[in-house]
């Protein structure tokens, strides 16, 4: 892997996250209303109103505001939060483990079984288990993902008592959360297997070495399934924002202490800063993620490494 | 037209999502004629939590409330955020994606690079974003839904006509000396109606999960609205003695989905057939 190509996503990655910062900047500054008067609380003097002003530096011309915002940014400094009146970063740290571990067990979770379920439906085509297949991943397109965490909840944790129904602890408060999030992703990552296989076993190498009488389980992993695998790395990497987004619910349905709730209590108070914060970190994550799937399809197909 | 017609009939899927899609949009429209002089937000506590019965098919909420008229009832006001939202969305994002697709400069390029920025980003964290700018209510949500979704639009219509501007017809236009507007409005736009018209109704589906993702959040209309993302939040408590509350409006939004995506499925194998999944 050339070192140069490397260099070039990382520097989009950087790009990415720095545009995300500035957009949100000014974003959070089209707000109606006075955040200096939110700060403050109601029934407040305008004085204090006034003396929170000066004291947050919200006084200052807008373009002050963005220099010290940017000036922050690489040490990760992010802001002062209107509500807890403590530094943004110490809300969003110990958010930051939680919601990468629903993340990325969903996500693990639907890879393994998606990509099982996938290749069994293409090598099964037309049987029951195809179809079967296909009506799970239809329904896992359809249904609302916190209707799924709530009935599971109901059926697993009120009736039949097998798993706690919500919060943080040890790996049994990770299944539910994980499954519900992670059921979307399964179903577009079997549907996609499927339709990656089916089409990659129509191709003349596979035919070449079915010839050659290398065995059939060697044939469906060594060949087909490495060549699907090409888009089914990119999407995973593109699909990780969408597991980030799906979090932010699955995370209010379990009580999950996430990323995703901060942000939910940080909107319903209005306090900008956190969600601005909690906006750039999830931006972060995902344009990191992106860049891991790049690199690791340029680790799989030797053929875009010559770009 | 005919041929289109014909082949749609013949695809299985996609009838079935036109008939649920239509069966929504009826029950939508006819919802203030379907409460049996009920009035869905009129609260009778003496019938609180009451199970499934004849007086009440799918059992009372716990203010005594008719859980299926609520359903009902939220059928126009969950299917009016999802389709005015994607309307909305519409406009913007065939001009980005058209702007920037047929006019090859330094500035379509960076509008694409902040477009695909925004796709890439969850859709319901833009929404939460552009909540957390306007507040809660109904044209909030329809904004939120809508605003979020121009990208994917700009991107499809980008994609579009980076396919169509090199072929022979729009080439032919250009050495006849017509107009850039001509040639966007004669020739590229009717080629892209069938795209958008496939990302609308994925959309649709997309766009209601949001909103009634964003609803249950509690970032959606304000009680008593029966919003159906709503409804399943509102309906928490009684997830022990009355399971019905939080089942009906999801089976309703799973319908809906479901319809808005068999029918998006079934257009695009029947009008682009070369796109066929």
């Amino acid at each position: 892997m050339r070192l140069g190509q490397v260099t070039r996503h990382l520097g989009a990655l950087l790009l990415t996250v720095f545009l995300v910062s500035v957009a949100t900047f000014f974003a959070m500054r089209m707000v109606p209303g006075d955040p200096a008067r939110l700060i403050a609380g109601q029934d407040v003097p305008p004085e204090v109103v006034e003396a929170i002003r000066v004291q947050w530096g919200l006084d200052r011309p807008l373009y002050v505001q963005f220099g010290k915002f940017l000036q922050g940014l690489p040490s990760g400094s992010l802001g002062t939060s209107y509500r807890t009146k403590s530094p943004v970063w110490d809300e969003v740290k110990p958010r930051l483990l939680p919601t990468f571990l629903l993340t990325v067990t969903g996500m693990g979770l639907s890879l393994v079984f998606g990509l099982g379920a996938g290749l069994l439906s293409a090598i099964r085509r037309g049987t029951w288990f195809d179809t079967f297949i296909a009506v799970l991943s239809t329904l896992g397109i359809s249904l609302p993902v916190f209707w799924v965490g709530i009935l599971l909840m109901m059926l697993f944790a009120a009736r039949l008592r097998w798993l706690p129904s919500g919060g943080f602890g040890d790996w049994r408060y990770l299944i539910l959360p994980s499954f519900t999030l992670g059921l979307g992703f399964f179903a577009s990552i079997s549907r996609m297997t499927r339709s990656a296989v089916l089409e990659v076993l129509q191709d003349d190498f596979i035919r070449t070495a079915k010839a050659k009488g290398v065995p059939h389980l060697r044939v469906l992993f060594k060949h087909a399934l490495r060549n699907a695998l090409l888009p089914i790395v990119t999407i995973s990497g593109l699909e990780f924002g969408r597991l980030l987004g799906g979090a932010v619910i699955t995370e209010s349905v379990f009580a999950w202490p996430g990323m995703g709730r901060l942000m939910v209590d940080s909107v319903k108070f209005r306090d900008y800063p956190t969600v601005q914060a909690c906006v750039i970190v999830l931006a972060a994550s995902i344009a990191l993620s992106t860049f891991f799937s790049d690199l690791l399809n340029l680790s799989i197909d030797p053929r875009l490494r010559k770009g | 037209m005919a041929v289109f017609l014909r082949r749609f009939r013949r695809h299985t899927s996609g009838m079935i999502g036109l008939l649920l899609v239509l069966a929504v949009c009826a029950v939508a429209l006819a919802a203030p004629w379907l409460n049996r002089g009920i009035n869905p937000l009129a609260v009778n506590l003496a019938a609180s939590a009451q199970r499934p019965s004849a007086d009440y098919p799918l059992g009372t909420d716990e203010m005594g409330r008719d859980v299926l008229m609520r359903v009902v009832a939220g059928a126009p006001v969950s299917l009016a955020v999802c389709v005015v939202g994607v309307l909305l969305a519409l406009i913007p994002g065939i001009w980005i994606g058209l702007l920037a697709g047929f006019r090859q400069g330094r500035a379509g390029t960076i509008l694409m690079r902040g477009v695909d920025a925004l796709v890439a980003f969850p859709r319901i964290l833009l929404a939460m974003v552009i909540i957390s700018i306007a507040g809660p209510g109904i044209p909030q949500l329809m904004l939120a839904v809508g605003l979020s979704s121009i990208p994917i639009f700009a991107r499809v219509m980008y994609v579009t006509v980076q396919s169509l501007r090199h072929r022979d017809f729009v080439q032919a236009a250009t050495a006849l000396g017509a107009k850039d507007w001509w040639i966007l409005w004669r020739h590229i736009l009717p080629n892209a109606v069938a795209p958008i018209l496939v990302q609308a109704s994925l959309n649709i589906a997309t766009a209601l999960q949001i909103a009634a993702g964003l609803s249950f959040l509690g970032l959606g209309p304000p009680p008593p609205s029966p919003e159906w993302g709503a409804l399943i939040d509102a309906g928490r408590t009684l997830i022990r003695q009355q399971p019905m509350v939080i089942i009906a409006p999801g089976i309703a939004i799973a319908i809906t989905v479901l319809g808005f995506n068999l029918l998006g499925d079934g257009l695009r194998d029947t009008l682009d057939p070369r796109l066929k999944g």
